[in-house]
């Protein structure tokens, strides 16, 4: 089966976060390259494709989202353009992926989350306005959780690296954080409330590859 | 990363009775897993349940992962039944399976406790020349 963070006309994507699991991410947000959100639905199945739902996400919303003020029904039944990609995922791999852009008004209800389903997650709200203000300074994202095996954890230099399905995240531990690392086991999974945090060049102005910093480990 | 102050070796805790896929990397099932021994829900395309039912995602959905992990080699089951609905609910791929509910002993596996929203989510490893389908019965649609 054909990888779902690749779609054309999306390009490859990175997962930003994962709000529900099983067996594999069915619910995250992620970016591309260019740094455009989308949440992500695994929408349907039958014998021969899944069916997912890609919908462009500005941060003001996805942050309502997150926090429960948008419910999961609405976030892809009434998006903010009206519309999303929806994209057949045949299980053959001789056949290509098909997306498609759809009318978010026009999806059938079964392919939809239950009204009233929402994620109530610890939100930190942050306006476009903040992200995109050029400034040669630290910008903190919202945190988010990930689920992964501690590969690497040095508490000399207060770095970690935790191994996802996803990605590698490496970065600092936190102050608060270096207590639990302490006790904590290489190789064991677990769940690990990060944060990204990106810099401006002083040179260029222009933000430097993220890190990550850890801020919790349970 | 090359470093010396490595906190703690790693220590394979796995069954040694119990014996892996082939495909399984080096450490799988993490350490601090435990026996399987509770019960436990999936959500399953068969009724009666069957092996096909039971595949780990990096034999499901091969050119998703770039090699097999811990993570991509246990499935997904919820301890609270609650917990299988609302996924349901959640997500519309899950709403025509059908929720199955097996007792797990240490035979089939290693098991350890993963939550995200669904805080009773764990991950469950399963050895070669387990039935795991023998003990699961479907409860619902």
């Amino acid at each position: 089966m054909a990888d779902i963070l690749n779609i054309p006309g999306l390009g490859k994507l990175e997962i930003v976060e994962v709000y529900t699991y099983y067996d594999q991410p069915i619910l995250f947000s992620c970016k591309n390259a260019a740094g455009h959100l989308y949440l992500v639905l695994a929408a349907d199945e039958n014998d021969q494709y899944e069916t997912w739902f890609y919908a462009a996400v500005s941060v003001e919303r996805l942050n309502h989202i997150r926090s429960g003020a948008i419910d999961l029904h609405d976030a892809f039944a009434d998006t903010e353009d009206g519309f999303l990609l929806q994209v057949m995922v045949p299980y053959d791999d001789q056949i290509p992926i098909r997306p498609e852009p759809i009318q978010s008004n026009q999806i059938s209800e079964e392919m939809l989350p239950i009204p009233g389903e929402r994620l109530n997650l610890k939100t930190v709200f942050q306006t476009r306005e903040a992200i995109e203000i050029p400034q040669k300074r630290r910008e903190e994202a919202p945190k988010f959780t990930i689920t992964g095996t501690l590969t690497g954890a040095f508490l000399r230099s207060k770095r970690f690296e935790i191994e996802t399905i996803e990605k590698t995240y490496t970065g600092d531990i936190a102050e608060e954080a270096i207590e639990t690392v302490k006790n904590a086991t290489l190789s064991r999974e677990y769940t690990a409330t990060i944060q990204e945090i990106t810099q401006r060049s002083e040179a260029t102005d222009e933000i430097t590859k993220p890190k990550y910093q850890l801020l919790s480990l349970g | 990363m090359a470093e010396h102050s490595v906190i703690k070796c790693l220590r394979n805790e796995r069954n040694p009775k119990l014996e892996w896929p082939d495909f399984y990397p080096v450490n799988c099932p993490p350490a601090g897993a435990d026996p399987a021994s509770e019960i436990v829900y999936r959500l399953v395309r068969r009724d009666p349940v069957q092996a096909e039912d039971f595949k780990t995602p990096w034999e499901e959905y091969p050119r998703r992962f770039k090699e097999p992990t811990i993570t991509n080699c246990g499935i997904s089951v919820h301890t609270d039944l609650q917990d299988s609905k609302k996924l349901k609910d959640r997500i519309p791929k899950f709403r025509n399976r059908q929720t199955a509910e097996g007792e797990l002993n240490p035979t089939l596996g290693i098991i350890q406790h993963t939550p995200s929203i669904e805080r009773s989510h764990h991950a469950w490893w399963i050895p070669v020349g387990a039935e795991p389908w023998i003990v699961f019965n479907v409860i619902g649609s």
